[in-house]
């Protein structure tokens, strides 16, 4: 054995003892956001920003099938020894773990195949970290072999360069020669100089932009010139009333929700939003303090004032505001009415809450903040939160619906209405040309976007969900309840 | 003076130290901001970093298309060397410097320019965008921080008139290097924190910048998914980590020396005292990452030319004045 082998015995019993490494893939389902939120408090594991930090990849939910792809490169950046570990967390409404899926189509299936997870774990967030910090001891023991990497190590159009350095060569310039994106000179935006634009793609699965939303923006420097959105993974959900079914707010449009409920989870979604901008913002500490919040069972007085708190600390220390001030301005009636929180913060006062009997009893007054910039978000949504925990420890026994327009939390939910994701998503090529990287990923994370809920279509109409709702319920036992 | 290989070793020990004290401070300070009970489990927080560093080097270096792998494998190796000049031009204990030369604070000054060239290679030696975005953005903030940090480093030699750290912390107690006594206002043995109040703030601010710590964290930071570090992992990733510690260190030892009067205090052999002071600025840059979000790059620059170089020239032109006025 000698001493190298008991120093590296020695080196892993001290590694198995620190956090395992997790990069997260997000995969469809309305429940995965919240279940990996949950999975990320467990401090036997951190999910960190970057794939090559990472030795073990969690794909969670159900994979997109334009997402695979993707997904395989991901894995193939990892870092060695790395495992694969496919986590389906309880679908919100049916109270088991989903199936493997069945509508993938081939290319998918090729690649489920080949991805091969180490581990396919169903159930809720103690079994997924149970699993990844066994399959994390086993790697750095040696127990498992290291998962080999999947697409061919060979460049797929050989560099033609001229140089020691693949340097050189003519014809070079912009386009993707060779498969690569080279920068070509352009106009820049602000003064039509001629400077070096670079098409960039922000894949899938940046841990800085929503799950799911891709980017291919053209850069000069670190100044976002264009954007363009690539389909929306998420597009092709063939059974729309699955995307909406669990989801409390919507839910309320065709049956009665208790305001408790329905309030809770309002703050538990904002708070949820809240801590991964903090992250964005480097305050990974505060965030996992929200995060705590969010999924706290304190009592909701409690729970208040720890937010009245939070919001209060954040306002003083200057730095987050400076960060926030004045970006991604969004006013005027008819582009922001009826997207919630985004629409109070530029000074509208509607909410579809104040209509509604229920809430008019326990005396609900819209918090409206102006400014319409990202900072006014930030301090809109928060305070959104800290009344949500109010109503809900006032509220008792009282429910609201069905209604014809449910408050959710990013905006108005009506029948045959786009959700809010969707027009939100329209919007971002106009926000983002002329910021900077940074700046350009303040205003997205401000938003508060979705793929996932703007790929699932307008909400069915009133009588038609009813049925499918009395369906669902008889199947499962009980809908409408969220994953608490 | 300089001097010998226990010296040199001592310097080695307290960065080391140094490095463990901020690993540790940090979690301490993440923990105590996310209210998770601070006081619970010391055992975890004092083994913690020595488990992370045992994963990293558990984990093997990726590789990514065409990098440059000399400078690659140069810039953490160069960054480390840099904070070891720049910790050993401070001497820890009187008589026990190990380069505590002439020209000490053009030498630290030198060294803390260096650290742009170091970082900018390690973003971009790695041949991808988010890397590339990182080293062009730590240029900025490192031009922009470099002028108030010689102009306080210059009003703090001003009383001791002399360069080297020792003659900056013996005139804090108010000796002269050349051995005569003190006429001026500007020499009364104060430490230069009461002495010139406007240069802690803005060496805090100079020194947060070249560790790229905290609210100025901006070439790693989270909207490039790491930056300069996204494409790093395994043993490279450790010995990055250890270098910008060791930078952290380094700073708030020249820092602890310039203004709080380095190994100067009552009862307890110098050493000591050294080390409270250095790990009180260490204690605070490190928690400033935890309050502080992380700021826009084209404010701080903006800030730093238009605010803190004139700031930086009042505090060089106080510091003069207080040297024309009789001590009463």
């Amino acid at each position: 054995m000698g001493l190298r082998g008991s120093a590296r015995r020695t080196l892993g019993r001290l590694a198995a003892g620190a956090p395992a490494r997790v990069f997260p893939l997000p995969g469809r389902g309305g429940g995965v956001g919240e279940a990996l939120d949950r999975l990320s408090l467990d401090p036997r594991l951190r999910l960190v920003p970057s794939p090559r930090s990472a030795n073990v990849l969690l794909a969670v939910g159900r994979p997109a099938s334009r997402l695979l792809r993707p997904a395989v490169r991901v894995h193939d950046q990892a870092s060695r020894p790395r495992a694969t570990v496919w986590w389906l967390p309880p679908e919100e409404g049916s109270g088991e773990g989903g199936d493997l899926p069945r509508e993938v189509d081939r290319l998918a299936r090729r690649l489920v195949r080949l991805l091969g997870p180490a581990e396919v774990v169903r159930g809720g967030p103690q079994e997924a970290a149970e699993a990844v910090v066994r399959l994390h001891r086993e790697l750095l023991s040696g127990a498992r072999e290291s998962e080999p990497e999947v697409l061919p190590d060979e460049e797929p159009n050989p560099w033609r360069g001229v140089g020691p350095h693949g340097q050189g060569g003519e014809g070079m310039m912009g386009g993707t020669p060779y498969g690569r994106p080279m920068a070509m000179t352009g106009a820049d935006l602000r003064d039509g100089l001629q400077l070096d634009r670079l098409p960039v793609r922000l894949g899938p699965f940046f841990p800085p932009l929503p799950p799911g939303l891709a980017l291919d923006l053209e850069l000069q420097g670190d100044l976002v010139q264009e954007v363009t959105l690539p389909p929306n993974p998420f597009d092709r959900w063939a059974f729309q009333e699955d995307g909406w079914r669990g989801d409390p707010f919507a839910a309320a449009l065709s049956e009665p929700v208790p305001v408790e409920e329905l309030e809770r989870a309002r703050a538990r979604h904002h708070l949820r939003w809240l801590a991964r901008t903090l992250r964005l913002h480097d305050l990974s500490a505060l965030a996992e303090r929200s995060l705590r919040l969010a999924f706290s069972a304190a009592p909701d007085r409690e729970r208040e004032e720890a937010v009245r708190r939070l919001e209060k600390l954040l306002r003083r220390t200057r730095a987050l505001r400076w960060a926030t001030r004045g970006l991604g301005c969004l006013e005027g009636e008819d582009e922001v009415s009826g997207l919630g929180p985004v629409a109070r913060a530029a000074g509208l006062e509607e909410d579809a809450r104040a209509d509604d009997p229920a809430y008019r009893e326990l005396g609900f007054e819209p918090v409206v903040t102006g400014g319409g910039d990202a900072w006014a978000r930030l301090l809109q949504r928060m305070r959104e939160a800290a009344l949500s925990l109010e109503l809900a420890a006032r509220a008792g026994d009282r429910t609201i619906g069905p209604v014809e327009r449910v408050e959710g939390p990013r905006g108005v939910l009506a029948p045959g209405q786009p959700p809010p994701s969707a027009r939100l998503l329209e919007r971002v090529p106009e926000l983002l040309p002329g910021l900077e990287w940074g700046d350009a990923l303040t205003v997205l994370a401000s938003l508060d976007l979705d793929p996932e809920e703007a790929g699932r279509g307008p909400l069915p109409e009133g009588s038609e969900r009813t049925r499918q709702e009395q369906g669902g319920r008889d199947e499962a036992g009980s809908t409408g309840e969220a994953a608490a | 003076m300089t001097g010998g290989l226990l010296d040199g070793l001592a310097v080695v020990l307290f960065v080391a130290g140094g490095i463990y004290a901020a690993a540790v401070l940090d979690r301490l300070f993440g923990r105590l901001v996310t209210r998770r009970g601070a006081g619970a489990d010391w055992g975890t927080l004092l083994a913690a970093p020595f488990r992370e560093a045992a994963l990293l080097l558990s984990q093997q270096r990726t590789r990514t298309e065409r990098p440059d792998f000399e400078a690659w494998a140069l810039a953490p190796a160069l960054l480390a060397g840099l904070a070891m000049v720049a910790a050993g031009s401070v001497p820890l204990s009187p008589g026990h410097g190990f380069a505590d030369s002439q020209g000490g604070i053009v030498l630290f000054g030198a060294a803390m320019a260096l650290v742009m060239v170091c970082v900018f290679l390690h973003g971009w030696s790695s041949n991808s965008v988010p890397g590339m975005v990182g080293g062009y953005r730590f240029i900025a903030q490192a031009l922009s921080f470099e002028m108030p940090l010689a102009l306080v480093l210059i009003g703090v030699a001003l009383p001791a008139e002399s360069l080297a750290f020792g003659d900056v912390i013996r005139s804090q107690a108010g000796e002269l290097a050349g051995g005569g006594g003190t006429r001026y206002l500007g020499q009364v043995g104060l430490w230069n924190l009461l002495r010139q109040p406007l240069g802690l703030p803005l060496y805090l601010v100079a020194a947060l910048g070249v560790s790229f710590q905290g609210p100025l964290r901006i070439p790693d930071g989270a909207d490039l998914a790491g930056g300069t570090r996204s494409e790093v992992s395994g043993a490279a990733l450790l010995s990055w980590r250890l270098a910008r510690a060791a930078v952290l260190v380094a700073v708030s030892a020249v820092g602890a020396a310039s203004f709080l009067g380095g190994w100067s205090g009552p009862w307890l052999p110098g050493a000591f005292w050294t080390a409270v002071k250095t790990l009180l600025l260490l204690a605070l840059m490190v928690a400033s990452g935890h309050l502080l979000a992380r700021l826009r790059l084209e404010r701080f620059v903006v800030v730093s030319w238009a605010v803190l170089i004139p700031l930086a020239l009042v505090d060089v032109f106080v510091a003069g004045i207080t040297l024309l006025v009789e001590a009463p």
